[in-house]
C-alpha cells in the first residue's frame, strides 16, 4: 500500500536530507584532516 | 674441494636473492593491495549511504514513516498527518544509517556465493589464483599473493577505520543538527501558541458557545473538505503553521493565518454546538433580551438586527443566525405573524459581528421565551447570565397597569401585549446575575441595562397616554434617557422600577422604540397633538450597550 506523502512531509524530508548532506560534508572534512595529521605524524616518525 | 664451497655459496646467494626478490615483490604487492582496498572500502561508505538514501527518501509513504493518521484515530490524536520533524525524520535517518551501513559491510566482507562479490571475496579469490599453477612457480606465486592478501586485509581494516570514523562523525554532526532543528521547531510551536494566547488575553477575546453558553478554550475545528473534527488545531506535532488533514486539505493552525475562518464547534463533548465563524477575532458581547411573555422581545430583536444590517462591518456569525434573519423584512411586514418563542425550543444565541477595526464585536443576542423569566428557578438555569455584559430590558407599556387601564378605559385598540409587569422580571434577573457572580462596579451589578419601551408607535398614534418624547422635549441621548425614565415614573406609575434599576445596576439607559422604525426611523406625526417627533431607532439600545467603557458617563 504505497501512497504519495503529503507535500509538507516531502518538504520536511528535503530539509532533513540537506542536513544529512551537510553533516556528510563536515564529516569528510574532519576525516581528511585526521588522515593528513596521521600522514604527517608517520612522516616525522620515519 | 673449494669449488664445492663456491658452488654452495653461489646457490645460497642466488637463493637469498630470489627469496628477497620474492619477499620484496610480495611486500610491494601487499602495499599496493592495502592502499587500493583501503581507498575502495572507505569510498564505498558514501556510495552505499547515497544509495540507501535514494531508497529511503523516495516521495512515497512506505509505511515505515507512519505519518498517516490511524483510522479511527486513538483518543487524543487528531486526524492529521504527523509533521515530518516530529518522529518520522528520526525514523528515516535511522533507516538510512542501518541500510547504508549494512550495504557497506556486505560489500566489504560478505563471503556469500550469491550476490555481488565483496572486497574480501575478491582478495581471497586473488589469493587462490596461484593454486592453479604447480611445482615451484606455484609456491613462489603463493608467497607473493599471500603478501597481497595480508596487505589487502590491512587495507580493509584501515579503510573500515576511515569509513567508520566518517560515519561516526557524520552521525554525530547530523544528530546535533537534527536535534537543533527539532528543538527549534518545538520552541517555535510553543512560542507561536503562547503569543496567540497572549494576544487574545490582552485584547480580552474569548469565545462562548451559542448553544450551551459555556466558554470554549480551544474550539474543535471542522475540516472544510472532509468534515472530520480536529480537537487541537494548534502549532504542534501535526504541523507548525499548517497541518494536513486525513483528506489532505491543509488547515492553518494560527488564527492569523485563517484558522478562524474554519467552521468551529463547542469543545464540550456533550454539546458540540456550532460556534460563530470568525470567533476569536473580536471580543464577545453577550446581551440577553429580557421581558415577560408577549412583551415584544422577538420583534425588538428582529427590528434591531434589521436596523443594524446595513452598517459597515455587520456580518452574521453563523448559518443558524443567517437563516433566521435573512428575511427580517418579511417577518416584520406584519408583526402579528411573528410566532411566539417556544420555551421548549433549544435556546441558541443569535450571533453577529458589528463595528469595524478595534471596535469590532461579536454580539450574542439571547431571545429566551418569556416563560424563562417567570420563575426564579428558570432564571437560575440561564447560563448566559454569567457572561452578560449588557441587557436589553424590554418594557411593554401595555403591561403597566396604569397605562393599560387608561387605554382600556377609552377602548383604544391595542396590539397583543404582555400581562406580566416588569418589576418581577427585573428582581429575578438581578438575583440571577448575582448568583452567577457577574462583576460589580461601584457596589452595583456591573452590567449595562438598556430599558426599551416598545410599541411606542401606538402611544404616538392614539389613546390618552402621551408618548415619552411628547411629555418632555428631548434631543441628546442623556435628555432622551431622562425623558423616558421620567415618563415611566410619572406617566406610567413605575417610579419603583426606575429607582430599583438605578440602585441595582451600574449604568441604565432608557429608550422609546417601535418596531415599525426597523427600516428607517423618520419623524412621525402625533395623532394626539399633531407634533412631529421620532422614536429612538430600534438599534439604538444595542449600540448604546456596545459603546466602549471609556465613553461612558
Ligand atoms: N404595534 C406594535 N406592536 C408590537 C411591537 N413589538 C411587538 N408588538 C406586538 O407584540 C407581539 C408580541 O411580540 P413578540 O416579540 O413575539 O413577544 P415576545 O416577547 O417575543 O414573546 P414570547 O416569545 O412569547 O416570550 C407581536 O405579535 C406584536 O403584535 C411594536 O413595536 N409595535
Ligand atoms: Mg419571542
Ligand atoms: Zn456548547
Ligand atoms: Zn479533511
Amino acid at each position: 500500500m504505497t501512497k504519495v506523502l503529503p507535500p509538507s512531509v516531502v518538504r520536511g524530508r528535503r530539509v532533513v536530507f540537506a542536513l544529512l548532506v551537510l553533516s556528510a560534508l563536515v564529516s569528510a572534512v574532519v576525516v581528511a584532516a585526521l588522515l593528513a595529521a596521521a600522514v604527517v605524524a608517520l612522516g616525522s616518525l620515519v | 674441494m673449494w669449488w664445492y664451497i663456491v658452488a654452495g655459496l653461489t646457490i645460497v646467494a642466488a637463493g637469498a636473492v630470489a627469496v628477497t626478490v620474492i619477499l620484496v615483490l610480495s611486500a610491494a604487492f601487499a602495499a599496493l593491495a592495502a592502499s587500493a582496498v583501503a581507498v575502495f572500502t572507505a569510498g564505498f561508505v558514501p556510495v552505499a549511504m547515497r544509495r540507501a538514501g535514494a531508497v529511503v527518501l523516495r516521495d512515497v509513504d512506505q509505511g515505515h514513516l507512519r505519518v498517516a493518521p490511524p483510522d479511527p484515530p486513538p483518543p487524543g490524536r487528531d486526524p492529521g498527518y504527523l509533521s515530518y520533524y516530529f518522529g518520522p525524520a528520526w525514523r528515516d535517518c535511522g533507516d538510512m544509517l542501518v541500510a547504508g551501513g549494512r550495504a557497506a559491510v556486505r560489500r566489504a566482507l560478505s563471503l556469500r556465493a550469491k550476490g555481488p562479490r565483496s572486497v574480501l571475496g575478491y582478495l581471497l579469490d586473488a589469493w587462490r589464483l596461484p593454486d592453479e599453477l604447480n611445482s615451484w612457480p606455484g609456491v613462489v606465486g603463493k608467497v607473493i599473493f599471500t603478501g597481497g592478501l595480508v596487505g589487502g586485509l590491512v587495507g580493509l581494516v584501515a579503510g573500515a577505520a576511515v569509513a567508520g570514523t566518517f560515519l561516526l562523525v557524520a552521525a554525530l554532526v547530523f544528530a546535533l543538527l537534527l536535534g537543533a532543528l527539532l528543538g527549534g521547531t518545538w520552541a517555535v510551536c510553543a512560542v507561536l501558541h503562547l503569543v496567540e494566547l497572549a494576544a487574545l488575553r490582552v485584547r480580552g477575546i474569548t469565545v462562548e458557545c451559542p448553544s450551551c453558553q459555556r466558554r470554549v478554550g480551544v474550539p474543535v475545528y471542522e475540516c472544510p473538505q472532509c468534515q472530520e473534527l480536529h480537537h487541537r488545531l494548534l502549532p504542534g506535532s501535526l504541523g507548525v503553521l499548517a497541518r494536513t488533514c486525513r483528506c489532505r486539505a491543509e488547515l492553518p493552525t494560527l488564527l492569523l493565518r485563517g484558522r478562524s475562518r474554519l467552521r468551529a464547534h463547542c469543545s464540550h463533548p456533550d454539546c458540540r454546538g456550532v460556534l460563530p465563524i470568525g470567533g476569536l477575532t473580536a471580543p464577545t458581547h453577550h446581551v440577553p433580551v429580557v421581558a415577560g411573555k408577549v412583551a415584544g422581545k422577538t420583534v425588538h430583536m428582529l427590528a434591531a438586527i434589521a436596523d443594524l444590517r446595513d452598517d459597515d462591518g455587520f456580518a452574521f456569525g453563523d448559518d443558524h443566525t443567517r437563516d433566521s434573519f435573512v428575511n427580517v423584512a418579511e417577518q416584520l411586514q406584519d408583526l402579528r405573524t411573528v410566532p411566539s418563542t417556544l420555551p421548549t425550543a433549544p435556546l441558541r444565541a443569535a450571533t453577529f459581528f458589528v463595528g469595524v477595526g478595534s471596535r469590532r464585536r461579536l454580539v450574542y443576542l439571547y431571545d429566551a421565551a418569556g416563560e424563562y423569566y417567570q420563575s426564579s428557578d428558570k432564571v437560575s438555569g440561564l447560563r448566559f447570565l454569567g457572561s452578560t455584559a449588557g441587557m436589553l430590558l424590554v418594557v411593554d407599556p401595555f403591561s403597566l397597569p396604569s397605562v393599560l387601564s387608561r387605554m382600556t378605559a377609552e377602548e383604544i385598540e391595542l396590539p397583543q401585549h404582555s400581562t406580566s409587569p416588569p418589576d418581577d422580571v427585573v428582581s429575578r434577573i438581578a438575583d440571577g446575575l448575582r448568583e452567577r457572580d457577574v462583576g460589580r462596579r461601584r457596589d452595583r451589578i456591573g452590567v449595562r441595562v438598556a430599558v426599551v419601551v416598545t410599541k411606542c408607535d401606538v402611544l404616538l398614534d392614539r389613546g390618552p397616554v402621551p408618548h415619552p418624547y411628547e411629555v418632555r422635549d428631548a434631543t441628546g441621548r442623556s435628555e432622551r434617557s431622562a425623558a423616558v425614565a421620567a415618563w415611566l415614573a410619572d406617566t406610567a406609575g413605575e417610579g419603583g422600577l426606575v429607582r430599583q434599576l438605578a440602585n441595582q445596576y451600574a449604568e441604565v439607559g432608557y429608550f422609546a422604540v417601535s418596531a415599525f422604525d426597523a427600516f428607517g426611523a423618520g419623524p412621525r406625526r402625533s395623532g394626539r397633538t399633531g407634533r412631529e417627533l421620532s422614536n429612538d431607532p430600534p438599534s439604538a439600545p444595542l449600540r448604546w450597550l456596545l459603546r466602549p467603557r471609556a465613553g461612558a458617563l
